[in-house]
């Protein structure tokens, strides 16, 4: 007997310790897995900041401001002619917390930020931080959905109302109340069934968190003493903050709404504290059954129970009788689509993904709360969806390609930063899918020249803008094959200016600069603008035969457009954790890795491609300040259409083409080049205007002969050289002669550096004895040049070549090389 | 008073073999550009050197008179002729003191000979007929980037960064940086900013390459110029980087 009572006893304590050690455990450790939370921008405004009133209306439609006459609680702003008065939320940044505020702003017709005031004091404010857009959660495996509040941060009607309905004694038991449970008892034995339920909120904390749903006495007796241990343990604010936090409100999907905070998103699409009585009464309400009151499938149950809430709010004073009567006769309020708990922004969410698994697991990028702050611009990823969708739809439209076969992606990134700004990665930006923009490998066509031209300007002084090189048909020997790449156009100009050769996007001039000044050069910098695909040392590499992704394409554009500063490309400035500290910051990174002479003058050329190139639609569509500079790119039989460009404050590619890659009858300037500069019509930037670095000047030199100029015949061009490779001779008034020949170019297998055989070595040294007629090639060619020596001007080539230009090129009125 | 220095004028009148340079009101028009007239009396100055620069100051007008000098040439006023025998006895008195005759006196108040103001010449003055594209950009309003002044919003950010780098919270100034860096891009105070940051950090590399990129943007030979390259200077020399020390080096000996 004795041995049992302490055997029963010995017992009954091991359960408890057991008991304790489970909820202490659970308790103190990870509470809760939460979502990882990744944020926009902030939208920063200042006096000075380009910012159209239009689109600061859609970042606070965005964030869920309400438009009232007169602000006068956070969440709310109002708009009067061109000034709106502004109350803000706050935030707690990283680095600091930005105060909740309001503010005036007046912005004047042009777009641009004149005053900032503080609406109370009237006093000038220089700089005010929005609160940043949630633009996506990544969720913890077994896909709970939460946002922690602290119960300071909680509105003290909520406690006071859930105290009063749930648990009156709540301050005063010990995680029972035994009176509580005698009078449900006494009540449900009278009416024969249950009516009244005596658990404490700890006990339906316990229940919650612990334990499962089954009816049994084992549980009933667990969740008693897990109650009472976890008062013991943990103070009643403690507990009341994990209720609120914890509680099931509603279902989302395969999402559970748990806690008030996202339940008030959930279903009133505000933040909890904004929530006016009767709606956080309803809240309170469900807390007894969510699914059973379910506002939007039952309305009039779950106002009911709204109502019956407010009455024992009003019984216990929480509220006045007056606001009781004022709340019951107002809607339920509920939004009628519930929130979609997939991300607006996949594609973007999906470069955030890629770049955190850099750094941390997968289980902590799921449920550890992050808070991950971006880059992201959601009025320019808004904008750049719509300039890729509309443009797509009308191409298809007017090239009559098969409906929703068409595809694209775009990438926008901050010139100086690196930040990426905004991802399109298809034509759904809704939904979430295969990402081109980074994972869909492509040919590039003419989009990597630049390069070429850059690599030949940096490592031989030989090249200048202004050097002659002939436009006929080469023949590059790989081992014993031949490779004889073509102008798009097949026409042979002649001799062409160096930098024309890049504007005017011509193909053979770019493997003689490329085979020339060294083909491994080419490939190293393609790697030190940022590229990491692996490029096949091919001569074809300089046509573009290389698959690259369009954000690769975009790091490579990037360097060019910072003055050859790489700098990586990242949407994730900072990432915090969910107490606000363990930061882990992504800072600027920059390295110089390309003269920035040879790069300013590349890119005087890339600029020039817009104003009288393959892209020269530009300089007509856009406004004269918007300048900017860029490239074109076709690939064989236009499969691929790409652009890519930047102005002074935004790098822009765009690719289209169809995923199973079959022709579009696009080139880069009737399809990328179209959404390129969609986009460049809405979108706020600063013009393309780099400063002249120290070691360049502008030379004016003949147009012709890219000698000097003479002033007696010829005309005059200015162009940007160095010390190194500007022009030493005046041009000589006489004819200069058209270099015409068919070369041979061997490219032995394995050597490095390749040669041009016997290629007239300076063009400009020929130019004295220019009365001469036409050279022969010293060597003969493998393949005799197919036209005749005929006397070519640029400009007049179409009519005289006996080549007819391809029919879809005559319908574009530009120089077409392979673009 | 008077007297005695009418006797110094009557002095150096006499030694002068030009007379007509002599003369009591000398043409306005044929003023030199060296002459240095300083109305200070000092009477303790020997006698010779006043004697000297006096007939040299007579001397010049003449000449001058002969051949104009071309309309364009940098006038400086401060700038005193070198002696061209460098007697100690000449270098000694700095301000040349002049004897204030009411010759030297009218030199003074006669009207203000227009001076040539130097304009910075232009990098392009060849290109004049052709054209820099960048040029023909209108002119927006520009950020202050280019007078390396701050916009009050980055100002704030850049004392709050000051302020995080005094509690030695170097990323945190660096994240208030990259804020303004954001707002204005092309301004070099903030890339100096970074690179001073990052070198109280102690990352050399990057303190050297931000002030590179600081360098990009200011105006050659402005203060801040300089700056960047003691900065990289420093960097340099503590992380071992001969390459930068060497520019930096080049940089000041070019500049003195």
């Amino acid at each position: 007997m004795l041995v049992g009572i302490v055997t029963g006893f010995l017992l009954a304590a091991a359960f408890v310790l057991r008991q304790d050690q489970i909820v202490t455990k659970k308790f103190e450790g990870k509470r809760w897995s939460l979502p990882a939370r990744v944020f926009a921008r902030p939208l920063e405004i200042y006096k000075g900041k380009i910012l159209a009133a239009s689109n600061l209306e859609k970042e606070l439609h965005l964030l869920r401001y309400k438009k009232t006459a007169n602000p006068s609680s956070t969440g709310q702003y109002s708009k009067r002619g061109n000034q709106l008065t502004i109350h803000t939320r706050g935030f707690q940044f990283a680095e600091d917390k930005e105060p909740e505020r309001l503010f005036t702003v007046t912005i004047n017709k042009h777009g641009r930020v004149v005053r900032l005031k503080n609406t109370e004091n009237k006093k000038t404010v220089s700089l005010i931080r929005l609160e940043p857009i949630l633009i996506g959660n990544f969720y913890p495996s077994h896909n709970e959905n939460r946002i922690l509040v602290k119960l300071k941060n909680v509105p003290p009607l909520l406690s006071e109302g859930l105290i009063a309905v749930e648990d009156k004694n709540y301050y005063n038991h010990f995680g029972i109340n035994p009176t509580s449970i005698v009078r449900a008892l006494l009540a449900n034995v009278r009416k024969g069934r249950k009516v009244q339920g005596g658990s404490t909120l700890t006990q339906q904390l316990v229940k919650n968190y612990f334990l499962n749903n089954e009816q049994s006495y084992t549980r009933k007796i667990n969740e008693a003493t897990m109650a009472m241990l976890l008062e013991m343990h943990y103070s009643k604010d403690k507990l009341l903050e994990a209720y609120i936090n914890e509680i099931y409100l509603g279902q989302n999907g395969q999402r559970a709404i748990h806690g008030f905070a996202l339940a008030s998103q959930f279903y009133f699409n505000t933040p909890l504290r904004e929530l006016p009585v009767e709606q956080l009464a309803l809240l309170i309400g469900l807390a007894k059954g969510a699914s059973y009151y379910n506002p939007r499938r039952y309305p009039n149950r779950a106002k009911e129970r709204r109502n019956i809430v407010l009455d024992v709010m009003a019984r216990e004073g929480v509220i006045s009788a007056e606001k009781n009567l004022v709340a019951k006769k107002t809607e339920l309020g509920v939004t009628k689509a519930r929130p979609s708990s997939a991300s607006p922004f996949p594609a973007y969410l999906e470069l955030v993904k890629k770049q955190l698994r850099r750094d941390y697991q997968d289980s902590a990028v799921n449920s550890e709360g992050l808070l991950i702050f971006t880059a992201m611009d959601p009025i320019i990823q808004m904008n750049a969806e719509n300039a890729v969708v509309s443009r797509i739809r009308k191409l298809e439209k007017k090239y009559k390609i098969e409906k929703g076969k068409l595809n694209g992606a775009m990438v926008v990134s901050d010139v100086k930063t690196g930040d990426i700004l905004a991802i399109v990665g298809g034509r759904n930006p809704r939904y979430e899918g295969y990402n081109r923009a980074l994972d869909a490998k492509r040919q590039i066509g003419s989009v990597i020249k630049p390069v070429v031209f850059l690599s030949a300007l940096e490592n031989s002084p030989k090249y200048s803008l202004a050097t002659r090189i002939s436009d006929a048909e080469v023949v590059v020997k790989v081992g014993n094959e031949e490779w004889k790449p073509r102008n798009y156009d097949h026409n042979d100009m002649g001799a062409v200016l160096f930098f024309k050769a890049l504007v005017l996007s011509r193909n053979t001039p770019t493997v003689r600069i490329g085979i020339n000044s060294g083909l491994d050069h080419v490939i190293q910098l393609i790697h030190s603008l940022g590229v990491r695909s692996d490029i096949p040392p091919y001569p074809s590499i300089l046509l573009g035969t290389s698959e690259l992704r369009p954000i690769e394409v975009q790091q490579m554009f990037q360097t060019l457009a910072a003055e050859g500063t790489y700098t990586p490309l990242k949407g994730i400035r900072s990432v915090m954790d969910a107490y606000g500290d363990h930061l882990k910051r992504y800072p600027l990174n920059i390295k110089q890795v390309a003269s920035p002479q040879a790069v300013y003058q590349v890119t005087y050329a890339m600029n020039e491609v817009t104003r009288s190139g393959t892209a020269q639609y530009l300089s007509r569509v856009l406004p004269k300040w918007k300048n900017s500079a860029g490239k074109t790119g076709t690939t064989n039989d236009k499969r691929d259409s790409w652009y890519a460009g930047f102005t002074g404050q935004h790098v822009m590619t765009v690719w289209i083409g169809r995923d199973d890659n079959k022709p579009t009858a696009l080139t880069g300037a009737t399809g990328a080049l179209l959404v390129w500069a969609d986009m460049m019509k809405r979108l706020p930037t600063k013009p393309f205007k780099p400063k002249t670095p120290k070691g360049v000047e502008w030379v004016k030199i003949d147009e012709e002969s890219g000698l000097l100029y003479n002033s007696s015949c010829g005309k005059a061009l200015s162009l940007p050289f160095t010390e190194l490779n500007k022009p030493k001779k005046k041009r000589y008034c006489a004819p200069v002669p058209i270099i015409r020949s068919s070369e041979v170019v061997s490219y032995p297998q394995k050597a490095k550096a390749v040669l041009i055989s016997k290629v007239k070595k300076k063009h400009n040294d020929k130019k004295r004895k220019s009365v001469k007629p036409p050279v022969k090639p010293r060597v003969k060619p493998i393949k005799p040049a197919v036209k005749p020596p005929v006397k070519i001007k640029p400009g007049a080539v179409r009519k005289k070549t006996p080549t007819p230009p391809a029919s879809s090129s005559a319908s574009h009125p530009v120089w077409q090389g392979m673009q | 008073m008077l007297l005695k220095s009418k006797f110094y004028f009557l002095i150096s009148c006499l030694s002068a073999s030009f007379l007509s340079a002599c003369s009591a009101t000398p043409s306005a028009y044929t003023p030199s550009p060296r002459v240095r007239t300083h109305p200070i009396p000092a009477p303790h100055v020997p006698v010779a050197i006043k004697k000297r620069v006096i007939t040299h100051s007579v001397k010049r007008p003449a000449r001058r008179s002969v051949k104009p000098r071309p309309a364009v040439k940098k006038y400086t006023r401060r700038k005193l002729p070198a002696p061209r025998k460098p007697t100690p006895v000449m270098r000694r008195p700095r301000p040349v003191p002049v004897a204030t005759t009411r010759q030297h006196k009218q030199t003074m108040r006669r009207p203000a000979r227009p001076i040539i103001v130097a304009i910075p010449t232009r990098k392009k003055v060849i290109a004049t007929n052709g054209r820099n594209p960048y040029e023909s950009v209108p002119q927006r309003r520009n950020t202050a980037a280019s007078k390396e002044v701050l916009l009050p919003a980055t100002k704030g950010l850049l004392a709050q960064a000051e302020s995080a780098t005094s509690r030695q919270q170097y990323s945190s100034a660096i994240s208030y940086l990259e804020r303004a860096l954001r707002i204005e891009p092309n301004n070099p105070i903030i890339w100096t900013e970074l690179a001073k940051t990052y070198y109280d950090k102690g990352n050399d590399a990057r303190t050297i390459v931000m002030a590179k990129k600081s360098n990009l943007y200011s105006t050659s030979g402005s203060a801040l110029e300089r700056k960047n390259w003691s900065i990289i200077k420093m960097a340099s020399k503590r992380s071992g980087n001969i390459q930068s020390l060497k520019d930096a080096l080049r940089y000041e000996r070019n500049r003195s």
